[in-house]
C-alpha cells in the first residue's frame, strides 16, 4: 500500500496555519537533519524534528499530528541556533501544540496528577502553559 | 538605576539564590531594589505569533520597572530572563504588538515603550569584575566545577549572554573565585525542562547524562542559573539514585552561592570533599 | 532618412503574442521609414539574407530590428550591416521580446501597441546615429599570471607555449598551490608529487615563463592590451641567484616555527624552503620585524640574536652580538646590573615569565672572559678625522661616547675629575654587585684608544676654554649630588647620603657606621646601600614611604636584599632626625597610606596624623635621590629640575655644538640609558662635525614597543632559569660577587624558552654556514613594474577557519581537524609517512569520522553554497585512510553525495563497496571531547535514529572561502566578487574565464569552488582567451562610449569621480574632462553626473533620449 498524497494537504490550510502561527516556510528545509541530531528530546519523540518538517511539507499533517514530537519538545532552541537555514523549529513545534490546544486537545491531564505535585512553581507554570489548553 | 526581578521560585524553594544574590551584590556595592508589584512573567515566552495575551504578563512588569523609575530590570532565574528579554524584544521590534498590549492594558497609567533593558546577574557581575577580585577572601580552592548554562541563557541567539555554542563566562567567573572550571561538554544541554511534571522520565535521563558526565570528568559540583535546571540536576538526581544502582548526585549550586562562599559570606555545603 | 524596420517572429516567441503584421503596418507610416517587413527567424541566415539585401535594394541609411534583447543580436545585424556597406553604428535593436511579448503574454493587444512604441522609439534613435568607425589600440604580447596555484601553472605553461611571455606571480616562495598540500587526487588516486610537481619544473626551466615567487601585485594600471602591473618582489633576504639549495643555513639556524606547508603539523626554520620540490628550489628568510626585547632596549642590542645564538650553542657568535655588532664598551657590565628593559617587553612571559635575557648575557661574555682573557671588541679605525672632541664625564655616557667618536676617527679627550673611570658604575654599585676588576676592563678599552685626563675638574673656566678649543663637546657628568629631606637633624653626625658612603666603599675607605643603621629610600641605591652595609657587619633596616608594589629598585636586587636578612619597613618615612651632642641617636617615623595617583601613576604616599613612632639607630643612609651638579656649565640652559636641557633625540644642547647625555640630562637613571645617551650623541656629534642634518632617519633610535609576538603555542615547556647564587650566609660577610655564571646545559635551555616574536632572530648563523654567500639579511623589497596585455587571475581558495564552527569544536579540540591537515597526515611525504596520527597523541586512530558540509551550505552560520568537492575528497580520504589502517573504521556523514562527474560516482560507490566506507545521511549537530575520544553527535535521517560515534579523530569538510587576498587584488583590478568574494564572470554560463574588465581572466578556484579537473580546463581555457586576444595584430574597440564637449566642460571632475574604469579624468593643464578611449566601457555613469551636459554617450545624447521618450508616451 503506498501513501497517498493528498494534493489539497500540500500547503493546505493546517500547514498554512502552521506556517503562519510560527513564522515559518516549511520549504526552507533541505532535510540534512542537524535538528534532529542535537535534539534532547529524540528519543522521547515518536518522529524526529526533521521528519517532521518533511511531513509539513508534503502535507501530511495528520502523521504529525498522531505523533508525540511537538509534545516531547521542550523549546530548548538548539534545533533553532544550529539550523543552517536559519527556521526556528521550537517556533513550529509550538505552532503545532496551538493546532492542537486550540481543539482543547491536552497533553498533560491536571486532573490526573498527583496532588502533591513535587516540583518548583515555574516548573508547574511552564508545563501548563505549554502542555495545557 | 536597575531593578531587581527575583520571580517565583526564588521567593519559594530557591530562597538561596535570592537571598546569596542579595548578599553578594550588596557586598559589591550594588543594592537590589526589588520590584514593587511584580507578577509572574509567564515562565515561558511564548512562540505563538498570534498569541499576544501571553506577552502581558512579562510586559506588564516592565511597566512595573518604568513606573519606579529603572532603566535596567535585574533577572537571575534564566526562565524570567529569557520570557522577560524575548517579550520586550518582542515590542521593540514590533510597534504594532506593542500598542495592542498597551492598548489592552489601558488602565495602567504608564505606557510600555521598550525603554527598559533586561539584564542578566552575568551582565552586571562583567562590570564589576576588579570589585570582585578585591573582595574574594577566602577562593574556591582545589574545587571543580562543570559550568551549567542550559537553554534559555544562551537561545535563541538574539537574547544569548555569551557564545551560544561555546559560553566563558560561568567558567571565567570560577576561575575569577579561585576554583576550577572543568570543560563541561554538556554544559549547554537541556536538562528537560518543565517535563519534570508530566514525563519524568525525560528528565531523569538528561539528569542521568549531564551528571554522570561531570562526575566523569571529575567535577566536585554543577554550577548554575536555572532554578529548574537546579532542580532536575539535584533534587531529580536525587530520586534517580534510589532507580539506578551506581548513580550518584553531585552537589548543584546556583553562582551567587559560589561568589557567596568566596566572599566568605556563607559556606558552599559540599558533599564528599571539604572545603578545606 | 531612409529607414529599414525587420520585425522578427522569433518562431512564437513573438508573433505568438504580437500581432506582427499589424505592427508592420503601424511602423511603415513613421516618417522616415521607407521600409519594414516581418520574418520568422531574422537572426537565421536567410534573415540576415534578408536584412543585408534590403540595405542594398532600399539604399537604406540607417535600420532597426525588432527582435530579442541586443546583448543576443546586435552583434549579429551589425556585422550584416557592415557586410551590406551601411554603418554598423547605424543600426538599432528594437526589444519586442524581453521587454514585450515575453512579460505581456496573457495581454496580445497590449503588447502589441507596446511593441509599436518600442519600435517607434527606436526609429527616433536611429535618426540621430552618428556614424561610428571603432577605435584601434596596440597589444603588448606578454601575459601576467596572478597565483601559482595549478590553475596558474596550466595557464602559464599554455600561454608560454603558445610562444608568448609569461610572468607568474606567486604570493608564497614556491608554487604549487593546495594541490601540492594534497596526499592523492581523486578519482585516479594520482599523487601531485607525481603529476604536478613535473609541471612545476617546466614553469622553472620554461624560457617563455618569468617566475615571480614570494611577490604580489601591488597596483594595476591600463587597459586591455596595455597593462602597467606593479609587484613588490618581497626581500627573501636570499640572494636566489646565489642560493644552490643545499640547506646548510636551515641546519644552522636556531629558529622553528610552525611549518604552514605541512598545516602546521610540523615545525621549520625561520630560513626555509616550503618542502624538497619547491619550486623555485631555494631558500627564504620569514621576517617579521623588530621583535619587542631588541626595539626596547634603549641601544638596540639585538637580544633575540644573541639568546638564538647562545640555544645553538654558538657562543663565538653569542659573543659578537652582544659586544661587537653594537660596539658594547659594558657588555659584561651590563651582564651584571642592567635593569633589563628588554626581559619587561618579552613575550614569553604572557606564557609564564620572561626569557632571563640578561642571565644569557652574562653567560656570554664570563664566556668572552675566558676565551679571550677580557672584553673582546673592535677597535680598528677605519679613517683618521681631524676635528676634535671633548667629553666632560668617564661615567658610562661619556666613555660609551667616546669610543664611539674615537672609531670613526676623531680626536678624543675625556675629562674626569676622579683618578678612575666608571662614573657612578666606579662609586655607586657596590662591588658584591660589579666586581671592580670587571669594571675597569671595560673601562681600560676606552683608555686604549682615547686620552682620559684624570684627576681634572672641569670648572667654569676649563669649561670656557674647551669649548674654544674643541669642535664639539659632550657633557656627561652624571648625577652624583645626593638630596636632603628637609627635615630636624639632617646634619647630625650619623645622617649620611648613602651615595657618599658606597663612594667610600668602593673607594676602600674606612667606613663606620655602628650597629644598626637605617636606609631611607625604595630604589636601586637603598638597596646597594643596604646591602653594602650588611656586609659592613650592620643590622639593616630600609624605611620606604610606599609599598613594595612602587619600589622603583629592580625587584631581583629587593629579594635578594630580603634574602639577606634587612628588614623593610614600608609606608613609613622619617620626620626628624635625634640626637644628643651632635651625634645621631634616635629617628622619629611616621606611618604613611596611599593616597591618589600622582603624575608618575604610582598612588601618592600620605601621612596617617598621629602615627608617629621613634626607632633607635646609630647611624642614617638617604638615598632619595640624587641631582647633578652643574655648577660649571656657562651658556648652556638648563631645565627648572636642574638639568641640562637637550633635545631628546639628539642629545643637542642650547650651544649647538655641545651636546649632553646620562644623568646630567634625566637625573638619576639607568646605566643601560646613559650608555644609549653617550652612542646617541655620538652619531648626533659626527653628524654635526660632517654638516649634516642631526635627525633625519633616526626616529628608530629611541627605546620603541615592537608589537610583535611569537607562537605561544611553541613555548619550550620549561621555567625560567634560577641564576646561581653565593649562598646567603657566605655573601653577607663578604663583597664577593653575589651572581654567579649559570652552567652551559642551563643556559642553552634557557635560550630554548624564547618564543621567536619576530620569526628570523638575524643572529647571522646562516650567514655563517652560507658556502655562497648568499644571505642578504639588509636586502628590502623591490617594486617591479611589468607591462603586459592579458592578466589572468589564479588566486585559488582558502578552508575556513574552524573557529567559525563552535558546535564542531571550534578548533579547539586536537584531533578535530580539517581536511587538508587530513590530506598531509595521509600524504607519504608527510610528517606521518602516510599513516595518519592522531595531533593529540600520536596514536594511529581506530576510527575516524567524516563529516560534510561544515560551514558549506549553511547560509545561517557559514556560506549558502555547496563547496562541491567535499563529497569526493571525503570519499577519497576515507579510502585513504582504509589503505593505511585496515582494520579502521571511516565513517562520513553527509547530506547529499554530490558526484557528478566523470569517474566520480563509480569512486564513491568503491569507497562503500570495496573500502567498507560506512555512509550516514545525516548532518552532524555536535562534536566534543569525552576522555580521550572525540564524539560525534549525529542523525541517521534514514532510520530515524540519533547517532552517536566515539571516534578517535574527526576530519571536518570546512567550507571552501576565496582567497584572503582577493578582496585586495578585486579592488585593485576592478573586478566585481560576489559576496563571499568569488570573483565575478562576466556571464556565469557563457563568458565563465572573462570578467567584465577588458584583457582580465579568471580561472580556477578562485572563481568558485572546483576540483583539479575543471581548473586545470579552465586554466587552459583562459590561457586560450589569452592567446586569442594575442594572435590579433592590434584591437578595436566599440566606438559608443563617451566624449566631452571641450567647449561646455568646465572641469568639474565629477565623471572622473563616477567613472569606475577610471576612464575618465581631468586634464590638469587644460581643465576639462578626457576620455580614454581605449577604457571606457561606455557604461553612461559619468554622463549621468555631468552637470553641464558635457559628457555624453554616442549615439545616446540627450536630444535622442528626448525623442525617444516623446515618441513611447505619445497616445496611441
Amino acid at each position: 500500500m503506498y501513501v497517498k498524497i493528498d494534493h489539497t494537504k500540500v500547503k493546505g490550510d493546517l500547514v498554512r496555519k502552521i506556517e503562519e502561527i510560527s513564522g515559518v516556510d516549511v520549504n526552507r528545509c533541505y532535510q540534512c537533519g542537524k535538528c534532529s541530531a542535537g535534539c534532547p528530546g529524540a528519543p522521547f519523540m515518536d518522529l524526529l524534528p526533521s521528519q517532521v518538517m518533511h511531513l509539513l511539507m508534503t502535507g501530511r499533517v495528520d502523521r504529525v499530528l498522531e505523533s508525540n514530537t511537538h509534545w516531547i519538545c521542550a523549546s530548548c532552541f538548539t534545533c533553532t541556533v544550529r539550523c543552517p537555514k536559519d527556521i526556528d523549529l521550537a517556533g513550529v513545534m509550538e505552532a503545532i501544540r496551538q493546532i492542537e490546544l486550540r481543539e482543547r486537545k491536552d497533553f498533560v491531564r491536571v486532573d490526573k496528577l498527583p496532588e502533591r505535585l513535587n516540583a518548583p512553581t515555574i516548573a508547574m507554570v511552564s508545563a501548563f502553559r505549554k502542555l495545557t489548553s | 538605576m536597575i531593578g531587581y526581578y527575583p520571580g517565583c521560585t526564588l521567593k519559594t524553594v530557591a530562597s538561596i539564590f535570592d537571598r546569596t544574590a542579595r548578599e553578594v551584590f550588596r557586598e559589591l556595592g550594588v543594592e537590589l531594589r526589588e520590584l514593587k508589584n511584580w507578577n509572574c512573567c509567564g515562565t515561558v515566552y511564548s512562540l505563538a505569533s498570534d498569541d499576544v495575551m501571553h506577552q502581558l504578563a512579562p510586559v506588564r512588569n516592565l511597566i512595573r520597572a518604568k513606573e519606579e523609575g529603572y532603566t535596567e530590570l535585574l533577572t537571575l532565574c534564566a526562565m524570567c530572563y529569557n520570557t522577560l528579554k524575548r517579550a520586550n524584544e518582542l515590542v521593540r521590534r514590533d510597534p504594532e504588538v506593542l500598542s495592542k498590549i498597551n492598548d489592552f492594558m489601558y488602565l495602567e497609567e504608564v505606557k510600555y515603550d521598550g525603554s527598559v533593558e533586561v539584564i542578566h546577574g552575568f551582565e552586571l557581575l562583567r562590570e564589576l569584575e576588579d570589585k570582585i577580585k578585591e573582595k574574594v577572601k577566602n577562593p574556591l580552592k582545589g574545587l571543580k566545577f562543570a559550568p551549567y548554562y542550559g537553554c534559555l541563557l544562551l537561545r535563541p541567539r538574539e537574547v544569548a549572554i555569551d557564545d551560544p555554542e561555546d559560553p566563558q563566562y560561568l567558567s571565567y567567573l570560577v576561575e575569577l573565585l579561585g576554583g576550577e572550571a572543568i570543560d563541561f561538554p554538556y554544559a549547554t544541554e537541556c536538562c528537560g525542562s518543565y517535563h519534570t511534571v508530566g514525563a519524568k522520565e525525560l528528565v531523569y535521563q538528561r539528569t542521568y547524562e549531564i551528571v554522570n558526565l561531570a562526575r566523569e570528568l571529575g567535577a566536585d559540583a554543577l554550577v548554575l542559573s536555572c532554578p529548574l535546571c537546579h532542580f532536575n540536576l539535584d533534587a531529580r538526581a536525587k530520586e534517580l539514585e534510589a532507580e539506578r544502582s551506581g548513580f550518584e548526585h553531585i552537589p548543584v549550586f546556583y553562582f551567587t552561592e559560589l561568589l557567596a562562599h568566596a566572599f566568605g559570606l556563607s559556606e558552599l555545603q559540599l558533599k564528599q570533599k571539604g572545603t578545606q | 532618412m531612409r529607414i529599414g524596420v525587420f520585425i522578427c517572429h522569433c518562431g512564437m516567441n513573438i508573433a505568438g503574442t504580437v500581432d506582427v503584421e499589424r505592427v508592420r503596418e503601424e511602423v511603415k507610416k513613421i516618417p522616415g521609414v521607407v521600409f519594414a517587413t516581418n520574418y520568422i527567424y531574422m537572426c537565421s541566415e536567410p534573415g540576415q539574407a534578408l536584412f543585408e539585401e534590403k540595405i542594398k535594394e532600399e539604399k537604406l541609411d540607417g535600420a532597426v530590428v525588432a527582435n530579442c534583447s541586443p546583448t543576443l543580436h546586435e552583434r549579429t545585424f551589425r556585422n550584416a550591416a557592415a557586410r551590406a556597406g551601411l554603418n554598423p553604428y547605424r543600426v538599432e535593436i528594437a526589444n519586442i521580446r524581453e521587454q514585450c511579448s515575453w512579460p505581456h503574454g496573457d495581454y496580445p493587444e497590449a503588447a502589441t501597441k507596446k511593441a509599436i512604441k518600442i519600435i517607434k522609439a527606436t526609429v527616433e534613435k536611429v535618426k540621430k546615429n552618428m556614424l561610428l568607425y571603432p577605435p584601434r589600440i596596440d597589444i603588448k604580447k606578454k601575459a601576467m599570471v596572478i597565483g601559482g596555484g595549478i590553475a596558474g601553472i596550466q595557464t602559464a605553461l599554455d600561454i608560454a607555449d603558445g610562444g608568448y611571455e609569461v610572468y607568474l606571480v606567486e604570493k608564497t616562495p614556491t608554487i604549487g598551490g593546495k594541490m601540492i598540500i594534497l596526499s592523492e587526487t581523486f578519482p585516479t588516486l594520482d599523487c601531485p608529487q607525481c603529476i604536478e610537481t613535473p609541471k612545476m619544473t617546466d614553469v622553472s626551466q620554461h624560457p617563455k615563463i618569468h617566475l615571480l615567487a614570494y611577490s604580489e601585485v601591488e597596483g594595476v594600471e591600463g587597459y586591455i592590451g596595455n597593462f602597467k602591473v606593479k609587484v613588490r618582489r618581497k626581500a627573501s633576504f636570499v640572494d636566489w641567484d646565489r642560493c644552490k639549495g643545499c640547506g646548510d643555513c636551515a641546519e644552522a639556524c636556531p629558529v622553528e616555527v610552525k611549518n604552514e606547508w605541512e598545516r602546521n603539523l610540523t615545525l621549520r626554520k625561520a630560513i626555509y624552503r616550503p618542502f624538497d620540490q619547491a619550486v623555485p628550489g631555494v631558500f627564504t628568510i620569514d621576517k617579521r620585524g623588530i621583535p619587542p626585547c631588541r626595539a626596547r632596549c634603549p641601544i638596540h642590542l639585538n637580544a633575540h640574536g644573541y639568546v638564538m645564538a647562545v640555544k645553538a650553542g654558538e657562543w663565538k657568535r653569542a659573543q659578537e652580538i652582544v659586544r661587537k655588532e653594537r660596539d658594547f664598551v659594558f657588555a659584561a657590565t651590563a651582564a651584571r646590573i642592567c635593569t633589563h628593559p628588554c626581559e619587561g617587553e618579552c613575550k614569553r612571559s604572557e606564557v609564564d615569565s620572561p626569557v632571563a635575557i640578561r642571565t644569557i648575557k652574562r653567560f656570554v661574555t664570563d664566556w668572552e672572559f675566558r676565551e679571550y682573557g677580557g672584553p673582546e671588541i673592535d677597535t680598528e679605525i677605519k679613517e683618521e678625522r681631524d676635528k676634535k672632541v671633548a667629553i666632560i664625564g668617564a661615567g658610562p655616557a661619556g666613555l660609551s661616547c667616546a669610543f664611539d667618536l674615537r672609531k670613526l676617527g676623531y680626536k678624543v679627550t675625556v675629562f674626569e675629575k676622579l683618578p678612575k673611570g666608571g662614573g657612578m658604575l666606579l662609586t655607586g654599585i657596590p662591588p658584591y654587585r660589579l666586581p671592580k676588576d670587571i669594571l675597569e676592563r671595560e673601562v681600560k678599552v676606552v683608555e686604549g684608544l682615547v686620552e682620559v685626563r684624570y684627576n681634572t675638574p672641569v670648572d667654569r673656566e676649563l669649561f670656557r676654554e674647551i669649548l674654544n678649543e674643541y669642535d664639539a663637546v659632550f657633557i656627561a657628568t652624571g648625577a652624583h649630588k645626593s638630596r636632603g629631606m628637609g627635615i630636624p637633624g639632617e646634619d647630625l653626625e650619623g645622617v649620611y647620603h648613602a651615595v657618599s658612603i658606597l663612594k667610600k666603599i668602593n673607594f676602600g675607605e674606612p667606613v663606620d657606621l655602628g650597629k644598626r643603621v637605617m636606609v631611607v629610600g625604595g630604589g636601586n641605591s637603598a638597596m646597594d646601600a643596604a646591602r653594602s652595609a650588611l656586609r659592613l657587619g650592620c643590622e639593616v633596616m630600609v624605611v620606604y614611604r610606599r609599598s613594595r608594589a612602587e619600589m622603583p629598585a629592580i625587584p631581583e636586587e629587593v629579594e635578594a636584599a630580603m634574602e639577606e636578612g634587612i628588614e623593610f619597613h614600608f609606608l613609613r618615612n622619617p620626620v626628624e632626625f635625634i640626637g644628643r651632642d651632635g651625634r645621631l641617636e634616635r629617628v622619629r617615623l611616621i606611618k604613611m597610606e596611599l593616597g591618589e595617583p600622582d603624575e608618575s601613576g604610582r598612588r601618592r604616599p600620605v601621612p596617617v596624623p598621629g602615627s608617629e613612632y621613634e626607632v633607635e639607630v646609630s647611624s642614617v643612609l638617604l638615598a632619595i635621590g640624587e641631582r647633578p651638579d652643574l655648577s660649571f656649565v656657562d651658556g648652556i640652559e638648563l631645565t627648572p629640575w636642574g638639568t641640562v636641557k637637550v633635545d631628546e633625540l639628539t642629545l643637542q644642547t642650547s650651544n649647538p655644538k655641545v651636546f649632553a647625555g646620562g644623568d646630567c640630562v634625566t637625573g638619576p637613571n639607568t646605566f643601560i640609558d646613559a650608555v644609549a645617551h653617550g652612542k646617541r650623541a655620538a652619531v648626533s656629534i659626527h653628524r654635526f662635525l660632517e654638516g649634516k642634518d642631526l635627525k633625519e632617519g633616526r626616529e628608530g633610535e629611541l627605546p620603541w614597543k615592537s608589537e610583535l609576538a611569537g607562537d605561544k603555542s611553541l613555548a619550550y615547556r620549561k621555567g625560567r632559569i634560577v641564576q646561581p647564587h653565593l649562598p646567603v650566609e657566605e655573601r653577607i660577610k663578604t663583597f664577593s660577587e653575589v651572581e654567579l655564571t649559570p652552567a652551559e646545559e642551563d643556559i642553552r635551555e634557557e635560550a630554548r624558552r624564547c618564543i621567536n616574536c619576530s620569526v628570523c632572530s638575524e643572529c647571522g648563523l646562516c650567514v655563517l654556514a652560507c658556502e655562497p654567500e648568499a644571505i642578504v639579511h639588509d636586502m628590502v623589497d623591490r617594486i617591479e613594474e611589468i607591462e603586459v596585455g592579458a592578466i589572468v587571475v589564479a588566486t585559488g581558495f582558502e578552508l575556513m577557519d574552524m573557529k567559525n564552527l563552535p558546535e564542531y569544536g571550534g578548533g579547539k579540540i586536537p584531533d578535530v581537524i580539517d581536511a587538508l591537515t587530513f590530506e598531509r597526515l595521509l600524504a607519504p611525504a608527510g610528517p606521518t609517512a602516510g599513516v595518519p596520527k592522531r595531533p593529540s597523541d600520536g596514536k594511529v586512530p581506530e576510527s575516524v569520522v567524516f563529516v560534510s558540509c561544515a560551514g558549506s551550505r549553511d547560509p545561517a552560520h557559514g556560506v549558502a553554497y555547496c563547496s562541491r568537492i567535499c563529497c569526493m575528497y571525503l570519499a577519497k580520504q576515507a579510502m585513504l585512510y582504509k589503505h593505511a589502517v585496515h582494520h579502521g573504521k571511516a565513517y562520513v556523514f553527509y547530506i547529499d553525495i554530490r558526484s557528478n562527474g566523470k569517474g566520480y560516482e563509480e569512486f564513491v560507490q568503491r569507497a562503500k563497496e570495496d573500502e567498507g566506507v560506512v555512509y550516514i545521511r545525516g548532518k552532524v549537530s555536535k562534536i566534543f571531547q569525552r576522555g580521550d575520544k572525540v564524539v560525534v553527535w549525529g542523525v541517521d535521517t534514514l532510520t530515524g535514529d540519533r547517532i552517536e560515534i566515539e571516534a578517535d579523530m574527526v576530519v571536518l569538510a570546512t567550507a571552501m572561502l576565496p582567497s584572503p587576498e582577493a578582496k585586495r587584488l578585486a579592488s585593485m583590478l576592478r573586478l566585481p566578487a560576489d559576496e563571499y568574494g568569488w570573483f565575478q564572470e562576466a556571464h556565469l554560463k557563457l563568458r565563465p574565464l572573462e570578467t567584465v574588465t577588458g584583457g582580465i581572466f579568471i580561472a580556477g578556484a578562485a572563481v568558485f569552488p572546483k576540483d583539479i579537473t575543471d581548473t586545470v580546463s579552465q586554466a587552459s581555457g583562459a590561457a586560450g582567451k589569452v592567446l586569442a586576444l594575442f594572435s590579433k595584430p592590434e584591437l578595436t574597440r566599440e566606438p559608443t562610449i563617451a566624449e566631452v564637449d571641450v567647449e561646455v566642460c568646465a572641469g568639474c571632475g565629477n565623471c572622473e569621480a563616477a567613472c569606475a574604469y577610471g576612464a575618465i579624468e581631468v586634464d590638469p593643464v587644460k581643465r576639462v574632462a578626457v576620455v580614454n578611449e581605449a577604457v571606457c566601457e561606455g557604461c553612461g555613469a559619468c554622463s549621468a553626473a555631468c552637470p553641464s551636459g558635457a559628457v555624453r554617450l554616442r549615439n545616446l545624447s540627450k536630444e535622442q533620449i528626448f525623442d525617444m521618450v516623446r515618441v513611447a508616451t505619445e497616445e496611441y
